[in-house]
């Protein structure tokens, strides 16, 4: 899990682990390490998620937390266009640390519509570098589920 | 040191200690502490992920005795957050992985916690239709 801080990383791995959701930001220390088994057609997978603490002024994401990753999700939050910038730049350091391996933008909060500051020119440019976009929320769990499983069957499929 | 010794030491200080065997597996090598429990029983901690990869790049040539990494965190059981760090120790004909908890995680959380929130209120725009101050 990538990503600038506050976007849901957390909320999101929590959502997919657990089905909960708490509307208190808690900032993440270091590294979260959770675990969940998924269901794919040719059999099981057990995911271990590496929820890294967000990229800011106060704290750089140690790029080589990412060797032997088998795949990542960006998380930027559509109510802060800054964190797509910030997707932007840990996707580049993801790919010079580990190569390309398969990757996902959730585009999450997208329950908090009256409130977006994303426009569709962020979305069509960052459509154009190839990236999958998916619009999730840790809060209905809209599109969490799905996330997971396009980066399980992509790797499951390499 | 005795053995007995040795254990009640490991047993005082509420570490997790581990020796790699011949098979990349790990081997404790002494009672685990309760806040262990919640980890994975596989021998090869696959959770640690990139930590193993860089403990095993020190070992092959350790520049020091002792290479630590985290804060790592975990929920426990009965849905406890616990953080710790884990340590690649390097010592002649031996490696070892230390388990520890981390008790300054919480203090570090609450002091960025209180910096990314003041941050976030400047970049979060209010909701369309609430009253605002700045009109």
């Amino acid at each position: 899990m990538l990503g600038a801080f506050a976007v849901g990383k957390t909320s999101l791995v929590s959502r997919f682990v657990t089905s909960m959701f708490s509307e208190k930001y808690l900032t993440t220390v270091g590294v979260k390490i959770d675990k969940k088994r998924v269901s794919l057609l040719r059999g099981e997978m057990e995911l271990i998620l590496w929820d890294l603490y967000g990229e800011d002024e106060f704290q750089k994401v140690r790029m080589s937390y990412l060797q032997g990753a088998s795949a990542y999700l960006l998380v930027a939050d559509g109510t802060r266009k800054e964190t797509i910038d910030i997707a932007a730049s840990l996707q580049r350091a993801a790919e010079a640390e580990i190569g390309k391996v398969p990757f996902v933008l959730a585009l999450n909060k997208v329950d908090l519509a009256d409130r977006w500051q994303v426009d569709m020119g962020d979305l069509e440019r960052a459509g154009e570098w190839g990236w999958k976009i998916v619009r999730t929320s840790a809060k209905t769990g809209e599109g969490v589920e799905e996330t997971f499983l396009i980066l399980a069957r992509a790797m499951a499929s390499r | 040191m005795k053995p007995e010794s040795f254990e009640a030491v490991v047993r005082a200080l509420e570490i997790g200690v581990f020796e790699q065997v011949a098979d990349g597996a790990f081997t404790s090598v002494a009672p685990l502490p309760d806040w262990m429990r919640a980890f994975s029983q596989n021998p090869t901690f696959p959770f640690l992920g990139s930590f193993l990869i860089e403990a095993r790049a020190f070992w092959a040539e350790p520049r020091d005795t002792r290479l630590t990494w985290g804060p790592c965190s975990e929920v426990d059981e009965a849905g406890r957050e616990f953080h710790y760090r884990v340590s690649a120790l390097s010592l002649p004909d031996h490696k070892y992985l230390v388990f520890e908890l981390d008790h300054h995680a919480e203090e570090t959380r609450a002091i960025l916690q209180k910096a990314r929130e003041v941050v976030l209120q400047r970049q979060t725009p209010p909701a369309r239709g609430l009253d605002s101050t700045d009109g």
